[in-house]
């Protein structure tokens, strides 16, 4: 149960760990959006998709993660690189495309198949890993907690027009911290079903049906009874959801995040001038490519 | 036939930043039919180590025989059938009430022996029985499990894994946050069920539980085995090391005996009766 998290928060205290959250999610937003950007041509597409992809492993490698569990964390996404190649392989290039323009892999029947279809679908494949690879770096170097409080600090000017933002960040960062709690919960309760002779892992439909529901009612009835004592506890400590509240730990943006800041600013710049220019740098050097 | 532990260990999350190693090189011989007790402090590796027993938890190093059932480190010793395992170590976990999901305690409890390959009829038989001994009458079989108290709740639920007729039934505290009587009749009815022929392995605390019902105690420390004694010779010697407490009769009669008016066999005494029978007589 434990190793379902791919990228989850080791404290390793790394240069990227100490990074104000806040400045980490707007550094990993960039990131993404630098990921979207549509450029001239596919070669210029997968060098600019390739230079992320180096930033972001060698920041997954900053935060301690093994490139190990990057690869396995992809290899999920096998099925949706089978689709996506069987979509572009098989929707017909029509309408705006100039069919003229395409190369030709094969044909069969007379139903052309391009080079471009394969090309667009390992496009977006890249995408999906890039987007996966930086999501990474936040998860993996960021306490759930210090995302809720940066994400509260962004919501901070909702406030203003009645949006219980403080709340709302105490609601999620009490359902995060009880996720560890309730996994725990879940491997009890399984233990304990084991030795009633449930097989959670063979079994036609019913049985596993029946199997899981032996998880689940008892799983619901300790969350519902802990939730009960949560909001005692919470009132008898005089929890009062409208007050003003203080921080022990206060978020601080200091040179590192300058620093990531920067990077992480410049690339972006360059990558959006490549695009709203159509840069190509193939075509600046005279290089003949696809 | 016995259960052999060899050079058990178990090392939780291993190759991960979090790994820790509850318990090392454990190796025990415990005898069937018996009442054994293992005490130790919190954290000292005691409910890993009845996790072996029924392949909850898979060791790290070494392995586990019970009857003809090996769970090992190593995959090739390791017998299969978890399943047949499981009939034969019956596990009740610290509460235990937190298991219970269907609707009637009857269908509660039969949901072990169903698991178990009984017919529906045959199940519902068991459950009665069981019930019966937890001391559950006919009035609970239709009532909503989550309805009845919290005592009645963790007989039901021990229930759940007597209906299932396991050799060795193993229990993790379950007199914990009972009333005095109902761990007393707990206990009782542990007791009754192991002259029937279970071998009944107890975890707990209470050293007073274990002076009247344990004829073996495995003493914990630090994830090792540090004593295989019996209840006598155990409180005979300090215990401070382990941070256990001696049995309220034994500290009684250890004062008496210091008073010098008597003088009390503390090796005889099992529960208070005894302790009263050998004041009236004086202690000589």
């Amino acid at each position: 149960m434990k190793n379902l998290a791919m990228g989850r928060y080791v404290a390793y205290g790394s240069f990227i760990h100490k990074l104000d959250p806040r400045n980490k999610i707007l550094l990993t937003i960039l990131a993404i959006v630098c990921v979207f950007l549509p450029f001239s041509g596919y070669a210029m597409t997968f060098t600019m998709a390739g230079i992320i992809l180096a930033i972001t492993i060698i920041a997954l490698a900053i935060t301690h993660t093994s490139f190990l569990s990057f690869l396995k964390s992809l290899s999920s996404l096998w099925f949706t690189a089978l689709f996506l190649l069987i979509i572009y392989v098989f929707i017909p290039k029509m309408g705006s495309v100039d069919v003229s323009s395409l190369h030709e892999a094969f044909s069969i029947n007379g139903y052309v198949v391009y080079w471009e279809s394969f090309m667009d679908a390992g496009k977006i494949m890249l995408r999906l890993i890039n987007m996966i690879a930086i999501t990474m770096v936040l998860t993996a170097s960021t306490t759930p907690l210090e995302l809720t409080y940066a994400l509260e600090w962004y919501m901070y000017p909702l406030k203003k027009i009645g949006f219980p933002s403080s709340e709302l960040a105490m609601i999620l960062s009490i359902a995060l911290r009880f996720i560890p709690t309730i996994l725990e919960d879940v491997q009890r309760i399984m233990k304990a079903q084991a030795s009633r002779g449930v097989d959670f892992e063979h079994g036609g439909l019913i049985t596993k049906t029946k199997a899981i529901i032996s998880l689940i009612i008892p799983l619901f009835a300790s969350s519902i009874m802990r939730s009960e004592e949560l909001a005692d506890a919470m009132e008898c400590r005089c929890y009062d959801p409208k007050a003003k509240r203080s921080r022990y730990r206060k978020l601080k943006f200091g040179w590192g995040d300058l620093l990531s800041f920067l990077i992480i600013g410049v690339v972006t710049s360059g990558f959006l001038y490549c695009c709203i220019t159509n840069f190509n740098v193939y075509a600046f050097f005279g290089v003949v490519v696809i | 036939m016995p259960i052999d532990f060899r050079n058990l260990g178990y090392v939780y999350d291993k190759k991960s930043p979090f790994s820790h190693e509850a318990i090392r090189d454990i190796s025990l011989h415990l005898d069937e039919g018996k009442f054994i007790a293992i005490v130790g402090k919190t954290g000292c590796g005691k409910s890993t180590l009845i996790q072996q027993l029924n392949a909850l938890l898979t060791p790290t190093s070494g392995e586990v025989q019970i009857n003809e059932f090996c769970n090992s480190s190593e995959k090739k010793k390791r017998t299969k059938k978890y399943k047949e395992l499981r009939k034969l170590v019956g596990l009740v976990f610290q509460f235990p009430e937190y298991q219970l999901f269907d609707d009637t305690v009857e269908k509660d409890v039969s949901f072990g022996p169903k698991n178990f390959g009984l017919k529906k009829e045959q199940a519902i038989e068991e459950a009665h029985k069981a019930l019966n001994k937890v001391g559950l009458d006919e009035s609970f079989y239709d009532r909503s499990p989550f309805e009845l108290s919290g005592g009645e709740k963790r007989k039901v639920a021990i229930a759940g894994i007597l209906a299932i007729h396991p050799s060795y039934l193993v229990v993790d505290e379950p007199t914990a946050g009972l009333d005095p009587r109902a761990s007393k009749d707990m206990m009782q009815m542990f007791q009754s069920i192991n002259k029937e022929g279970t071998t009944i392995i107890l975890v707990t605390h209470d050293m007073n539980l274990v002076q009247e019902f344990a004829t073996d105690v495995i003493v914990m420390d630090e994830g090792r085995v540090a004593e295989v004694t019996t209840p006598v010779e155990l409180f005979s010697k300090d215990l401070e090391h382990y941070s256990l407490e001696k049995p309220l009769i034994f500290k009684t009669a250890s004062k008496l005996n210091a008073s010098k008016k008597y003088n009390i066999d503390e090796s005889k005494l099992r529960n208070v009766d005894d302790l009263a029978k050998a004041i009236a007589e004086g202690g000589k």
